[in-house]
């Protein structure tokens, strides 16, 4: 009897062939996908310019208030994101990186914020001689 | 080869992939972009920055009535333009990485080409700023608020220049085909370095020109 002839040798041998096959090609250097289109970064890239001119009209014309240092430091925030999930693209990278890069960017200004809101308390805070 | 032997031994390399898969480490160097090296580099840096940030925030502290003017005195026209030049040039920076991906390097190096340009431009710019405030009367002396800015935007202009140079070599490296649509973490990690750059601008500049 020769090897096509028995069955059940066959559906062995193409049941591990297919396994084998599945660890070559997960094993393989895989191509990397075609990117379809960058449309998406030049919409960023006008955002990110108007954000910024907004930032600039800011400090000419608006009066210092609470509301435009929130603002400012809200735009300061939504850039750096843009940025951090988009041109750097760190989203699928390590969560590490992702979560550090993210807190930097929501640390300063929150901080700003709070320097702007309590500058009395905060030379209070650090002052080594009471 | 008997079929059963076969068998057993994909068995095994099936259930240590398996394994592997589920024990996961605590850096994953795939999900790193570029490489780890320059992760340490940037957060270095972004550790430099942030000393510079604590800086202007105790010195805002104590000296409230030299930060609220500061800015006024300050171009504005020069930080939004060096603002707006940086975001451009990383997005001509991610421009390129895609033309790479896409296989098509020489429009990756012209896109390349522009960050350059970019770069060259914040250095005139920044240049220009320095000597309007000297004409004004402006130096690193006048007060605690010119000190700051003096240091901080001075600094940051060096790191312009080590991000310059890490595209030029990216440049160098595409022209001559070590960077391929396959093989180009080099090139990330120079970008990465080039974002970390423009994303500390974002903060020095409201700090800087528009928080009064």
């Amino acid at each position: 009897m020769t090897h096509s002839e028995n069955p059940s040798i066959s559906i062995d041998s193409n049941h591990s062939i297919n396994k084998l096959s599945a660890i070559l090609e997960t094993e393989a250097p895989r191509e990397p996908k075609p990117q379809k289109s960058s449309r998406h970064l030049d919409i960023l890239w006008l955002c990110l310019m108007i954000l910024t001119i907004i930032n600039a009209a800011i400090a000419e014309q608006a009066e210092p208030s609470f509301l435009v240092t929130l603002i400012i430091c809200s735009i300061i925030v939504l850039k750096a994101r843009l940025v951090i999930d988009y041109f750097m693209e760190l989203k699928g990278a390590s969560p590490y990186i992702y979560h550090l890069m993210n807190a930097y960017f929501y640390v300063f200004p929150v901080l700003a914020l709070f320097v702007w809101l309590y500058p009395e308390q905060l030379v209070e805070l650090i002052q080594l001689v009471p | 080869m008997n079929v059963q032997v076969i068998d057993t031994v994909i068995a095994d390399e099936v259930s240590d992939e398996i394994a592997e898969e589920n024990v996961k480490p605590f850096f994953d160097s795939k999900t790193i972009p570029g490489n780890p090296a320059i992760w340490v580099g940037i957060f270095s840096e972004l550790t430099e920055f942030a000393l510079f940030f604590v800086i202007y925030f105790l010195a805002r502290a104590h000296y409230p009535a030299e930060f609220e003017e500061g800015p006024l005195h300050l171009h504005t026209l020069a930080g939004t333009l060096n603002t707006l030049v940086l975001i451009s040039s990383s997005y001509f920076l991610v421009k390129g990485i895609f033309s790479l991906r896409n296989d098509r390097p020489n429009i990756a190096v012209r896109w390349l080409s522009l960050t350059l340009f970019c770069g060259a431009c914040y250095f005139a710019i920044k240049l220009w700023e320095y000597q309007w405030n000297t004409a004004a009367g402006i130096d690193i002396n006048t007060n605690k608020f010119f000190a700051v800015y003096y240091y901080t935007t001075f600094n940051h202009l060096l790191h312009v220049g080590w991000g310059s140079l890490g595209i030029i070599w990216s440049i160098s490296q595409i022209k001559s085909g070590n960077f391929t649509a396959d093989n180009h973490s080099g090139l990330i990690a120079a970008a990465c370095y080039w974002h970390m750059i423009d994303l500390a601008w974002i903060v020095i500049f409201p700090l800087l020109y528009v928080i009064q």
